[in-house]
């Protein structure tokens, strides 16, 4: 089965990766200030508030993230089966390389 | 107590019944039983790698750690977000790999990577190593649970037979499919019911959520704050950094990855599972509120406060309700630690014995496993006693020693040879077992450090000798070969 045949290096990575860390960096890198019960915050003593913003945020930073990838097709979708929506309809992947050939070829036209 | 009884039945049965309806319409070949035929949408695979989060271990050892020890117990909070952000990357390209190459257990992608049979065989030995402590807890849980809601006409011993019986039933007829189809009646309930606990104990009893961690702050000052020493803010992150990285290494999570039919399935969870995680937070409220309700529970028994504060506070049906979701959790996560073990038994320990078996023997294998590996893990959980809670601990540390050899296999060919792999494992495992079985901390091996260094999760000595010795051995080996390009 030659459609996944091992691919030259691929391009993937985007400045805008980075975001993905400040979900820690926040959550634990604010720990020492953040390490308090007073204020409460809606109830939540602060070291809890804290930390749930953080998680409400690491959504948000996750979902620009796809939103980015989406627009730099990145994220493509490819479904498991012969053909079934290659290139997530950018037409990109067609000819030798399938999948892999097409989010490449996306990440170099930029 | 009878009607939370007939409750316990229902949903026992219903679990079953659903386990078993999933196989209609498919052949089951090892690919079918182990990986769903890798034709999973969002859904089910959002529920697969929700569903082995809410484990008992979450159920009664969340509420039991808010209960217990306080603070500290957001860890778990942290690491789940933190590994989901860490999916969006990871798990999109083990997928990607793992296509088209019929994988179907984590022993085997190692094998492809690092095109080393033996190193596969040493994933697979401490795969399975890992996961069998983590069944019988599931067992333990699955005994505690029914115990507790049927208020004691079901002895655990009894609890633990019945529930081992119906894993065999359903996981040798349906496989993972079996185990999607009980995930989503599972998290539909313990959603429920953890928001309804988490929000009505707290406000039964203190009022408001600002009363009563005001009331707690007052009876047990620190309680509410990460201590200056011991589980420090350092312990906090060192383990918090831990199990993120561990989450995925764990083999029942990387077969979980299989199923997707789609690489962005994995990118649109890790954008929803933070949200969905967030229920974690009822379940410390209801340990919080059982701190001032129903004290007293020491040491392991502060697993039970939930079920003490519930039957203090509701009717017996609705403790019926809760128990049936506890079941849950504990069929569900002991399904998937099944598949995966006795997958991996199969594929990459009986075959590499003998190498000539068909596709269709190593599947019958496979399932043959199911049985023993399930009545296995029932002795232990009969007659361990606490050296089973070790072994879990050590569990954590186990897996995540797999982690160096599957950051640096990424990438057109591995970073480092499938010796440097093979070498660090070991090293990294060994480590684990000394320090596990000496039961020491960095603070008992150097007083004299900074309380800070002291603090750390002794884990992370463990992955420093592992990625040392890669580093020694890859200046004496070759990395495999480029991967040939067309």
């Amino acid at each position: 089965m030659p459609a996944d045949a091992p691919v030259p290096p691929r391009r993937r990575w985007r400045a805008y990766h980075a975001l993905a860390l400040l979900p820690a960096i926040g959550m634990l890198g604010g720990l020492s200030f953040a390490n308090r019960v007073y204020p409460l915050v809606l109830g939540l003593p602060f070291l809890i508030a804290w930390l749930v913003g953080w998680v409400l945020a690491t959504a948000a930073i996750m979902a620009i993230i796809l939103k980015l990838d989406r627009v730099n097709g990145l994220a493509t979708d490819e479904v498991q089966g012969e053909g079934a929506g290659w290139g997530d309809g950018e037409g990109e992947g067609s000819g030798e390389g399938k999948g892999k050939g097409s989010a490449e070829g996306k990440g170099k036209a930029r | 107590m009878t009607i939370s009884l007939a409750i316990l039945g229902t949903f026992f049965v219903i679990a079953i019944v659903l386990g078993l309806l999933a196989k209609r319409g498919h052949a089951m070949t090892l690919e079918q039983w182990s990986v769903g035929g890798r034709g999973f949408g969002s859904l089910f695979v959002f529920l697969l790698m929700a569903g082995e989060i809410y484990t008992t271990f979450t159920f009664l050892g969340g509420s039991g750690w808010a209960y217990g020890k306080g603070a500290p117990a957001l860890y778990i909070l942290c690491y789940l977000t933190l590994a989901y952000s860490l999916s969006y990357f990871l798990l999109p390209a083990i997928w990607r790999y793992a296509r088209g190459r019929g994988l179907v257990s984590q022993a085997d992608f190692f094998i492809a990577k690092y095109e080393s049979p033996a190193l596969g065989l040493l994933v697979a030995v401490v795969g399975v190593a890992a996961l069998v402590p983590y069944l019988v807890l599931q067992l333990k849980g699955l005994g505690i649970i029914v115990a507790e809601a049927s208020y004691g006409a079901i002895t655990p011993v009894t609890a633990m037979w019945c529930g081992t019986g119906a894993l065999i039933v359903y996981v040798v007829v349906s496989g993972v499919r079996g185990s999607a189809w009980t995930a989503a009646l599972k998290d539909a309930m313990i959603l429920a019911i953890v928001v309804v606990m988490g929000t009505y104990l707290p406000l039964h009893y203190h009022g408001s959520y600002g009363a009563m961690f005001a009331a707690i702050d007052t009876a047990k000052p620190g309680f509410l704050t990460l201590p200056a020493a011991g589980m420090s803010q350092s312990w906090f992150i060192s383990t918090v950094l831990l199990t993120t990285v561990g989450v995925y290494t764990w083999p029942q999570f990387f077969a979980g990855v299989y199923t997707a039919r789609s690489e962005n399935v994995f990118r649109k969870n890790a954008v929803m599972l933070p949200l969905y995680q967030l229920v974690v937070l009822f379940v410390f409220f209801t340990g919080f509120a059982a701190t001032l309700a129903v004290p007293g529970l020491i040491g392991a028994d502060a697993d039970l406060s939930l079920f003490r504060i519930a039957k203090m506070t509701f009717a017996p049906w609705a403790v019926g309700m809760i128990g049936a979701a506890g079941l849950l959790t504990a069929l569900v996560p002991g399904s998937m630690l099944l598949i995966t073990a006795a997958t991996m038994l199969a594929k990459n320990i009986y075959r590499s014995v003998a190498p000539k078996s068909s596709e269709r023997t190593v599947g019958l294998v496979a399932r043959g496993m199911v049985p023993v590996l399930a009545l296995s893990a029932l002795y232990l959980a009969l007659h361990g006693g606490q050296a089973i809670v070790a072994l879990l601990l050590m569990g954590y540390n186990v897996v995540t020693q797999l982690f160096p050899a599957l950051v640096l296999s990424f990438g057109d060919r591995p970073r480092i040879s499938a010796t440097a792999a093979l070498a660090g494992i070991i090293a990294g495992e060994c480590t684990v077992a000394a320090i596990s079985l000496s039961g020491t901390s960095i603070g008992k091996l150097a007083p004299s450090l900074p309380q800070m260094v002291k603090d750390l999760n002794i884990g992370v000595v463990a992955l420093l000798v592992n990625a040392t010795v890669i580093v020694a051995v890859s200046l004496f080996t070759r990395r495999p070969a480029a991967a040939r390009t067309e």
